[in-house]
């Protein structure tokens, strides 16, 4: 296949965590996650509500995916985040870079976004991920 | 594209079942999903849309064991089969490592398999896959049906190259594990030369 799989290194995965740990805590989330635009779930942080962190990731790249093909009809880019509230839950979905959707869950009245953290996050999550992606092209490029 | 962790030791792979309206891709993901032991598999969630539904679920199929110790778990999805739902197909088939196509043995079908076949490969294509490079096999459901479409007509017009081919009744899960573990035992084979 030409699309080199993606591997998750132990060290990766430490910082990635560390990084998603910080942001629970200063918006004092319930549960942060990252997946691939796959829909496959990457790596988590709190205590999450939700037993199906696979379904989780699925549906979100799904709604991710479905916004995109609204900005274009708009002729926007993109819309860069989603978000949801609901009686109890509030979600908030959004890109990190092309490769990944960074998925907060926040119960209402007590957790809010805080812009300044989640920009920083993803900047740092995106390039952990660029040199990860990085990485593996040279691998499958040597290997081809 | 695998997703291979190396912080929990386990592997995601994903397979996707294609294949025009009504021909069956529900009912393999449905039985395949009663069938695996509760404790390996997530939930089946399903989202219906006015003419079909588009489900899927990930397991940890207990008896494809380990590659070089990792876990593997299987994600299956099927695909929403009605022309119309164009892009979403290909959203799905997005990241797919293996894929199924499920064709419908009933002569009115033949022309939906032709289409979803041609649909197949394009997305494949604009994904940057080729149908005959990636984990796959060919299902043909409804081997029940009179009339049906006699056998090697079905495989001349739909078999590509040396995929495996599976006669299937899939409402009584009759050629069910097997599709399902001919592309998984690709998909297994493609991950141990890109690990070991």
């Amino acid at each position: 296949m030409e699309i080199p799989n993606f591997v998750l290194r132990e060290e990766e995965n430490e910082k990635l965590i560390f990084i998603l740990s910080s942001l629970l805590s200063t918006c004092r989330a319930e549960a942060v996650f990252l997946i691939n635009r796959n829909g496959q779930a990457i790596a988590s942080s709190g205590k999450s509500p939700i037993h199906d962190e696979q379904a989780l990731a699925s549906l979100s790249a799904g709604s991710v995916a479905t916004t995109h093909g609204l900005a274009r009809i708009l002729g926007e880019a993109e819309f860069s985040s989603i978000f949801h509230q609901g009686t109890r839950w509030n979600i908030h979905i959004s890109s990190v870079g092309d490769r990944a959707i960074l998925v907060l869950l926040l119960e209402k009245n007590k957790g809010s976004v805080d812009d300044a953290s989640l920009r920083r996050a993803k900047m740092i999550i995106e390039d952990v991920l660029k040199k990860n992606w990085q990485a593996r092209s040279d691998v499958s490029a040597g290997k081809s | 594209m695998s997703f291979i962790n190396y912080a929990n030791r386990e592997i995601n792979c994903k397979i996707v079942y294609y294949g025009p309206g009504l021909a069956g891709k529900t009912t393999n993901i449905t039985f395949i999903y009663d069938s695996v032991n509760p404790k390996s598999k997530g939930k089946l969630i399903s989202l219906n849309t006015e003419m079909d539904r588009t489900l899927f679920f990930d397991f940890l199929p207990l008896d494809l064991g380990n590659i070089g110790g990792f876990k593997t778990r299987f994600h299956l999805y099927t695909v929403p089969g009605q022309v119309f739902y164009e892009a979403s197909r290909k959203l799905i088939l997005k990241g797919a490592d293996g894929v199924v196509f499920v064709a419908d043995s009933h002569p009115d079908r033949m022309d939906a398999n032709i289409e979803a076949m041609r649909d197949l490969k394009e997305n494949l294509k604009e994904y940057g896959y080729e149908i005959e490079k990636i984990p796959y096999a060919l299902q043909l459901n409804k081997r029940d049906l009179s009339p049906l479409i006699p056998l090697d007509s079905l495989v001349r017009e739909l078999k590509i190259a040396n995929e495996p081919v599976f006669e299937a009744v899939a409402t009584k899960g009759t050629g069910v594990p097997e599709t399902l573990k001919a592309v998984a035992k690709q998909v297994l084979t493609v991950l141990k030369q890109d690990l070991l």
